[in-house]
């Protein structure tokens, strides 16, 4: 057994922003291709979405594929360093040049044989960041890069090594069971499955999509059902409204934008046929009440028509409108040139 | 009246202010200006748009400035109403300010400038933060206008192809600018002309709007703790508006001539065609009733948030202009 755990080994993934330049892949697996840099930034940006709400608990996320595996952490920067570095260097390393406060994602990437199933893995904790901590040295590498600096949009290629994560290792509990198994690419390719968010069964859905021999994803956060219809995660945990909306507790994935939308409508049309039952009562009399105004206007409307066909005579009428149209209309319309008393004029804009 | 539902582009460089600029002219629109709201089409944007804004408002301390887009594009609609009544609607897009300046293959870039090439309206960010003094060579890369200029060419300028009859608007905000109102606004607008000299040339096609706008006065002294009062912030949209108003009214106007000497050629013709031709005599004259009554609300409307435009600094062709119905 220890020879097999001794055969994973992890280089690290960083997609995060420093302190004059944007997001970006500061580093990647010395293996990685475009291809696959881009298959890991799907996954990577869309723990990213509403990151405002990072700040409430970071984001844990599995992904895996034929040949690869990432595990990673999305949250705030001061919460990755709380612990390891004084307060001083917490505030100098968590903010950009505009003062903003700064999160990111970091994680380990490892590749996988025939066997999908992974053998030593950092332990789901949500509140310890542990595993995680020494990843923040990349980002120190290119703290101070500016955009003019040679390369500085280019990540740095990590090299493959043994990381040992036992002593990180926590005790789930044997009787937390997951309502069904989690999903994974045999099972509901276009199904994201979703799940209650909470600890022990985040745990074990953790451990499932680690120890599955199946390419399979998971992202445990606390997002709203609105930013995950775009997710490629095939497991999910979301907010306690959005399991109560979905029956099923699954949303159809969407990969593409046309069914984005028609997924947004599959929503729409859950939330809208609840609230048709409790409006359908109130739009049965609403429609008594507008057949009837219906009737009445339209009788209004024919007598008016009349007598106003009866009064103006087409001369008048011609007249009347051909006048209208003669208005000057040119390409200077809705503008006038500024006169130079004007200018005179002008005040100071505040 | 409803004009057709356009898509707004906002470039600018990362700490420019787009996402802050977005908090606060939702929240100064919704509380409407002349009458005029802004409304998101999802419940669920709106609240949260109000609950950032709500944030940044409340909060003390860096925590309340919005954090920085990573590669993740959002989409954001809404709708410009007068009286509640939707006018126009349009498309807003919030992104990581690199994408104005990262290598083409990366996704978000190839979205920005799709839906740039697709935009009735841009708005150009620069921070006042750079205007503070006279601008140099620096400034140029700071800001990025190199690169905007460069979006401008091939996105807009090559499809769009603007002219002095069918102009094309572009609103260049001042973001922050309780960081450099100490200096006099011609020399701003002397600076912002040097950055973007091409929109400025005579017979060019461009209607370009300067706007300074700023979140506070009191922000350049403490950003962190410094009451939040924004200025000006709701301008920019109403320029947007007011825009595409004006072209609306140009094409109706022109519709209506044609039906015009339609109608004057109809009545030249022998009284047989003439009763023959009967049927389209009334349609002509039903439209041309229809075009007046619309050119009327859409000049009720302009002259509405022409009073809004006043303090901003506008040019149409190179020349310098007020918003005047």
């Amino acid at each position: 057994m220890s020879e097999q755990i001794s055969k994973h080994k992890w280089a690290a993934i960083i997609y995060g922003r420093s302190y004059h330049l944007d997001f970006r892949f500061i580093t990647l697996p010395q293996d990685f291709t475009e291809q696959k840099k881009d298959w890991a930034a799907e996954y990577i940006l869309a723990t990213l979405s509403q990151a405002n709400k990072l700040s409430e608990r970071p984001r844990w996320s599995l992904f895996k594929d034929e040949s690869h595996c990432v595990i990673g952490i999305t949250c705030m920067v001061r919460d990755l360093l709380q612990d390891i570095i004084s307060q001083d260097g917490i505030e100098l390393l968590s903010k950009d040049n505009q003062g903003r406060p700064l999160y990111v994602f970091v994680g380990y990437a490892t590749p996988l044989n025939q066997h999908k199933s992974l053998l030593n893995f950092p332990s789901y904790n949500e509140q310890s960041l542990q595993p995680f901590h020494n990843l923040y040295q990349h980002i120190l590498k290119v703290w101070w890069v500016e955009e003019y600096c040679e390369n500085s949009k280019k990540p740095f290629f990590d090299e493959y090594q043994t990381i040992n994560f036992e002593h990180n290792k926590i005790n789930i509990e044997p009787n937390v069971q997951l309502e069904r198994p989690i999903n994974d690419c045999e099972k509901q390719p276009h199904h994201i499955y979703l799940w209650q968010n909470n600890l022990e069964q985040n745990q074990q859905l953790w451990s499932s999509a680690a120890l599955c021999d199946r390419p399979t994803s998971v992202c445990l956060g606390n997002q709203k059902l609105k930013h995950i219809l775009k997710s490629p995660f095939l497991n999910q945990t979301v907010t306690q409204d959005a399991l109560e909306i979905l029956d099923n507790h699954f949303i159809e994935k969407t990969e593409h934008s046309k069914h984005q939308s028609s997924n947004k409508k599959k929503l729409a049309q859950i939330i809208t046929n609840k609230a048709k039952e409790d409006l359908e009562t109130t739009l049965r009399q609403a429609r008594i009440i507008k057949d009837k105004s219906q009737y009445l206007l339209q009788n209004i409307s024919d007598r008016s028509k009349e007598r106003s066909s009866l009064s103006l005579s087409p001369p008048h009428i011609e007249k009347q409108q051909l006048s209208a149209s003669d208005r000057v209309i040119d390409q200077n319309f809705g503008f006038k040139t500024k006169s130079n008393e004007q200018k005179d004029r002008d005040r100071e804009w505040f | 009246m409803k004009l057709k539902d356009i898509k707004i582009t906002m470039l600018g460089t990362t700490g420019a202010g787009k996402t802050s600029y977005l908090l606060g002219m939702y929240a100064a629109m919704q509380s409407g200006i002349q009458g005029f709201t802004l409304s998101a089409k999802d419940i669920d944007l709106d609240l949260e748009l109000t609950e950032r804004w709500e944030q940044l408002i409340s909060l003390q301390g860096a925590d309340r400035w919005p954090v920085p887009n990573a590669g993740v594009i959002e989409h954001c609609y809404f709708d410009f109403n007068y009286g509640f009544r939707p006018i126009m609607g349009f498309e807003w897009i919030d992104y990581r300010g690199l994408a104005l300046s990262d290598r083409s293959n990366e996704h978000d870039v190839q979205e920005l400038s799709k839906y740039l090439s697709d935009s009735e309206c841009v708005f150009l960010t620069i921070s006042g933060e750079h205007l503070q003094d006279k601008v140099t060579p620096t400034t140029v890369r700071e800001i990025k206008s190199d690169r905007m200029n460069q979006f401008l060419q091939l996105y807009i300028s090559n499809k769009y192809k603007p002219t002095s009859t069918k102009p094309f608007p572009i609103a260049i905000i001042i973001t922050k600018y309780d960081l450099c109102h100490h200096r006099k606004k011609e020399e701003v607008v002397e600076d912002v002309k040097k950055l973007f000299q091409a929109l400025f040339t005579p017979n060019s096609g461009w209607l370009v709007m300067i706007c300074p706008v700023s979140l506070g006065k009191e922000i350049k002294a403490d950003s962190d703790n410094g009451m939040i009062v924004p200025v000006n912030v709701h301008l920019p949209v109403v320029f947007a508006v007011y825009s595409q108003l004006r072209a609306y009214g140009l094409t109706v106007n022109n519709n209506s001539k044609t039906i015009t000497e339609n109608f004057a050629k109809n009545k030249e013709l022998n009284p047989v065609l003439k009763w023959l031709k009967r049927g389209e005599k009334q349609q002509q004259l039903a439209q041309i009733e229809k075009s007046k009554e619309e050119i009327m609300l859409v000049e009720s409307n302009m002259a509405l948030l022409a009073k809004e435009l006043k303090e901003v600094t506008l040019f149409l062709d190179g020349d310098e202009v007020t918003a005047d119905v």
